[in-house]
């Protein structure tokens, strides 16, 4: 148990869980949060990083301060003061997670030392307002113990030097390059064929669900009753990544066909040609369509129209 | 003569008919799309009645009604002590005006004539009239758009075209049926005539049509909280204009004239007040003004100075200006002269910041991202014509047609984040769409070759022919379905009130559910006129419109804490919500119960949210966790958890619930939940009296007792009084009906 009181922020998992809350001597805390997409939580993604800080700067601090390492075997009063950091990933524990006996993540639940046998009663557990600072947390988790030291929870700021010199490297970079190939770089600005595909591509992209992805962070695909594969969700109001994919192709094959129809007229001379050109285009078009309206009849049931029947 | 035949045997038709000819035409074809517009959004008055729908435009309806009997300086002042008691609401200075203003001034035009039409009809037939107005002013901007996209050889038929659209496609038809009497429907037209105007003046740099704009684009502030996509858009495509290097004195005339005059005007709106000089939502429109000025300067310094001299200013005065913006703006924010970033905003560019910061916008379902299915229910086949469109603009990049590129990107943008956004995103789409088959139909529908002698005898001219009528009639077949699926939607999805819900009958004959109007009329003729009725926030508009009573809270959700008062007092059990109920002063409570019918929205499914918003402001008295059961599920049979249980929201729900079923185990229809007959029968209430439950059980309606007269214990008082009472003479007693169930 001493390992673990040391060492750094502690994951749980259905293997080690039962041997932390067995344990007599610590007080333990357990941040309880989903990152799967599948459960969407958006404020354990949140609170995740800033409960993590806290336990890093905890242990950072402790590790500092003079009373560690201790080698002695018997505990002393100080070190009974101190706190297990843990935190369990509904992906990982799930049988954890069922003996605490919650409906909702995010948690954090406080166990005084010994209490933690009883796990769906914990001894304290942690209001979230919603815009919580590490510093919130460990002044929480501060407040049940007398004899712990608040220095401890004094949150250390690490900077993260990697994306630092990353972000520092890449702006030289192009500052460089643009410098270099300034006539390159404004030809590539200049570029009016550039611009309209990306406007095109933009808008089809919004058209097609795209922003509705990145906000509900959505499955790729999902699973039907017999454990299929589905590619579209069934209801109008959700969504599957994979439908987004699929519907701009459709959308972008679309506004294509419509394009070359436009553009036959203006480009090729030959008539037999531009009729045969014009048939194609035509034809992809009224295909594409049928597709996207079965498409969209899968989603919404009592849609009454159709063009063809695909299986 | 007005026409004669030549030689070749083609009609000559002298210049005036074929004038005249047109202008017949042209009529008739608007006529006949505003024909379509209006009355493709008449389904719910056929169906239904002329009724005001849903919530916010009960608010609206009784504003206006008040606007109608009193003077229009009395409006502006108007504070409504019929609302949020005890604490009322000023609401004269927290509303748009537009709207109400907009119907009182049609009523009082109306009945100058002598038409004396009732204000209902009107409100309820605004939405309609101005969509037939929107229509036009579509036409209007399309022609303008389409003079400089080249290769259209009819641009009217462009603009017709998106007209067409304009009038019938669901996206806008979805705020604009009648009886949608909100912001909304007159605000879209505000918008696409304020954007007309705006090309217009760019096009010929007027101060005209530049002044034009500014008024436009005040009585859309004063319509609508989503001026400020205007306040942004309009700066963004002069940015983006400048940044072209497209500066121009046209450019600059138009920016300045509506700039000054648009935001002088829009500070009149007591809502709005100083907010065009202190927010950052309008902080793009400010800047961007400066940039013209210092634009302006260089091109002015450009022509005096030598080359080398004005570059070296150039960088200078740009180093300069950069950073004193920058700290400048800093500095403001920092000392609060200008209001930080509003939370709206910031949901609409971080996408998550609304789900965390903002519990009631995030539990708006209107506010949610919009899945593809939204975007083709809502625009059919103009979603892919959309970027088809945008590539015409394109073509010949005029300055107009940077307006439309900006407009679609940005649009398209917001519709994905927000549904309710999709309303702005359907013009441009019915624009790009109008400029697409404008186009095609130019080139495809043009026989004029074909039937000439001459080109008879060509050889390729059958293949010619033979493409034209494939492409023409393919898109018509394209329109044909575009109009059927337009009327499916509008009829199936967006017609309906909400106030009145449609069923059927056993045998299939279509059934009315009158359940509200009944209740609130009870409300109205059977309640003291000061009476205060309790109900969670989404009944507030329609009691005040409909009951003309006092209510707690109401849509308008200005007090948070007011409407964590009111969810206490549903949540809490009955000892602790008589004592708040007895503060507020409470008469009646009402409860939306669609337990009975299989009413889905009703009070129990919200009860959550009730629950969470006073969680939010008492913490340590309310506790989400504790309405779940053991097992984490919101039941609501006999192994509801014990708070549930005693809830006051959930006893005002079941109380006499079992009575229904006449012994046999009641069936909750929402929830598919069955409580047994002798649990449903030990639900108990006793410090309210049922006085009204409605045909279908929707609307229920307590009155709290009035305090004893011996001072004793309410709750004590039904203790003993269920203890002495045989079981028996309990059954026979709930069973006698409340004394005051009249029916009218």
């Amino acid at each position: 148990m001493k390992s673990m009181g040391s060492a750094s922020l502690v994951r749980i998992t259905d293997r080690n869980y039962h041997d932390l809350l067995t344990n007599e001597d610590y007080s333990l805390v357990i941040f309880l949060t989903a990152s799967s997409s599948r459960v969407g939580c958006v404020l354990c993604a949140e609170m995740m990083p800033k409960y993590a800080q806290m336990a890093t700067s905890y242990y950072k601090n402790l590790r500092s301060s003079t009373s560690f390492p201790v080698e002695d075997t018997q505990d002393s009063e100080e070190e009974k003061a101190r706190f297990v950091v843990a935190y369990a990933d509904f992906g990982e524990c799930q049988e954890f997670f069922q003996g605490l006996e919650i409906s909702s993540v995010p948690k954090i639940y406080y166990y005084a030392p010994g209490k933690a046998v009883h796990m769906a009663s914990p001894t304290d557990e942690y209001r979230f307002i919603g815009d919580e600072s590490a510093q919130n947390f460990g002044e929480w988790i501060l407040s049940h113990s007398e004899k712990s030291d608040a220095s401890l929870f004094k949150v250390v700021e690490t900077p993260d030097y990697q994306s630092m010199f990353l972000t520092i490297f890449a702006i030289l970079g192009f500052a460089v390059a643009f410098y270099r190939h300034s006539d390159k770089v404004f030809a590539f600005i200049y570029n009016k064929k550039l611009w309209r595909a990306a406007c095109m591509i933009l808008s089809i992209l919004f058209c097609s669900g795209y922003m509705y992805n990145n906000i509900r962070g959505t499955e790729f695909t999902g699973k039907g009753k017999d454990g299929e594969i589905l590619y579209f969700s069934p209801s109008q109001q959700s969504q599957y990544g994979a439908e987004t994919q699929i519907i701009s192709v459709v959308y972008a094959f679309l506004a294509v066909g419509v394009i070359l129809i436009l553009d036959t007229n203006r480009k090729l001379t030959d008539p037999k040609l531009r009729f045969i050109a014009n048939l194609a285009a035509s034809v992809t078009v009224y295909f594409l369509y049928a597709y996207l309206l079965s498409c969209f009849r899968v989603k919404s049931g009592g849609y009454p129209f159709k063009l063809l029947s695909f299986a | 003569m007005l026409f004669s035949v030549d030689s070749e045997g083609y009609v000559r038709v002298s210049g005036s008919l074929l004038a005249a000819f047109k202008l017949l035409l042209e009529t008739a074809i608007f006529v006949s799309i505003s024909f379509a517009a209006i009355s493709s959004r008449l389904f719910s008055v056929v169906r239904f009645e002329s009724i005001i729908h849903e919530f916010d435009p009960w608010f609206n309806f009784r504003a206006t009604k008040y606007l109608v009997s009193h003077t229009f300086y009395q409006f502006l002042n108007w504070f409504d002590d019929k609302t949020w008691y005890p604490l009322g609401r000023v609401t004269g200075g927290t509303l748009y005006p537009g709207l109400m203003v907009t119907s009182s001034v049609i009523y009082e035009l109306l009945h100058k004539i002598g038409l004396p039409i009732d204000v209902r009809n009107i409100c309820v037939l605004l939405a309609p009239a101005f969509s037939s107005v929107t229509s036009l002013a579509t036409y209007l901007l399309t022609l303008e758009i389409s003079d400089t996209v080249g290769g259209l050889r009819h641009r009217k038929t462009a603009a017709f075209f998106s007209a067409f659209f304009m009038g019938i496609v669901p996206g806008y038809i979805s705020r604009s049926v009648a009886g949608a009497y909100d912001n909304e429907a007159i605000a879209i037209t505000l918008l696409m005539v304020t954007f007309y105007l705006w090309i217009k003046a760019v096009r010929h740099g007027s101060v005209f049509y530049g002044a034009l704009t500014a008024l436009f684009y005040f009585y859309m502030v004063s319509a609508w909280g989503g001026y400020v996509f205007i306040t942004n858009m309009i700066p963004l495509h002069v940015f983006i204009l400048l940044l072209m290097g497209r500066f121009s004195y046209k450019l600059y005339t138009s920016y300045c004239t509506w700039y000054v005059l648009g935001t002088l005007m829009s500070m009149q709106i007591p809502f709005v007040g100083f907010l065009p000089i202190r927010s950052n939502d309008h902080m793009s429109a400010l800047g961007v003004f400066g940039l013209l000025q210092l634009v302006l300067l260089a091109n002015y310094l450009k022509r005096l100075l030598t080359p080398e001299k004005f570059h070296r200013l150039m960088i200078a005065l740009g180093a300069l200006v950069l950073s004193v913006g920058i700290s400048g703006l800093v500095l403001a924010t920092k000392m609060g002269l200008i209001a930080p970033w509003t939370g709206r905003f910031y949901s609409l560019w971080d996408t998550s910041y609304a789900k965390i910061h903002i519990p009631i916008i995030a539990s708006v379902s209107e506010h949610q991202p919009t899945p593809w299915a939204a975007f083709f229910f809502d625009q059919n086949f103009l979603i892919w014509l959309f970027p088809v469109g945008v590539f015409l603009c394109f073509q010949d990049l005029s300055d107009e047609a940077v307006f439309i590129i900006v407009y679609s990107v940005l649009a398209s943008y917001f519709a994905g984040v927000m549904v309710r956004l999709m309303l702005t995103l359907s013009p441009v789409v019915c624009i790009c769409a109008g400029l697409t088959i404008g186009r095609l139909f130019g080139i495809y529908t043009d026989f004029r070759e074909s039937i000439s002698s001459k080109a008879r005898k060509a050889s390729g001219e059958i293949f010619n022919s033979l493409s034209k009528i494939l492409v023409a009639s393919s898109l018509l077949f394209y329109l044909y379905y575009y109009v059927q699926h337009c009327t499916w939607v509008n009829s199936s999805a967006y017609s309906s009130p909400s106030v009145v819900l449609a069923s059927r009958n056993p045998d299939g004959s279509p059934a009315l559910i009158d359940d509200f109007r009944e209740a609130y009329y009870w409300l109205r003729m059977n309640t003291a006129e000061d009476a205060k009725v309790m109900a969670w926030w989404d009944y507030g508009y329609q009691i005040g419109g409909m009951a003309d009573r006092t209510t707690f809270v109401d849509n308008n959700t200005w007090n948070n804490t007011h409407i964590a008062a009111v969810g206490k007092a549903m949540a809490v059990d009955e000892r602790k919500s008589e004592v708040i109920m007895r503060r507020l002063g409470v008469d009646y409570v009402l409860v939306i119960f669609g337990g009975v019918l299989g009413y889905s929205g009703d009070d129990i499914n919200k009860f959550l949210w009730m629950v969470r918003i006073s969680e939010g402001i008492w913490p340590d008295e309310v506790t989400e966790r504790n309405y779940f059961t053991q097992g984490g599920s919101y039941k609501i049979d006999d192994t509801a958890s014990p708070t549930m249980r005693n809830s006051l929201m959930y006893k005002m729900s079941y109380y006499r619930f079992g009575d229904l079923y006449r012994g046999g185990d009641p069936v909750d229809r929402v929830r598919q939940q069955k409580m047994s007959a002798g649990y449903a029968e030990s639900i108990h209430l006793d410090i309210l009296d049922e006085v009204f439950t409605s045909e279908n059980w929707i609307v229920r309606i307590y009155k709290l007792k009035n305090k004893d007269n011996f001072g004793r214990d309410l709750i004590e008082l039904g203790e003993q009084e269920r203890k002495h009472l045989g079981k028996k003479t309990l059954r026979k007693k709930t069973r006698t009906k409340p004394s005051l169930d009249l029916r009218v």
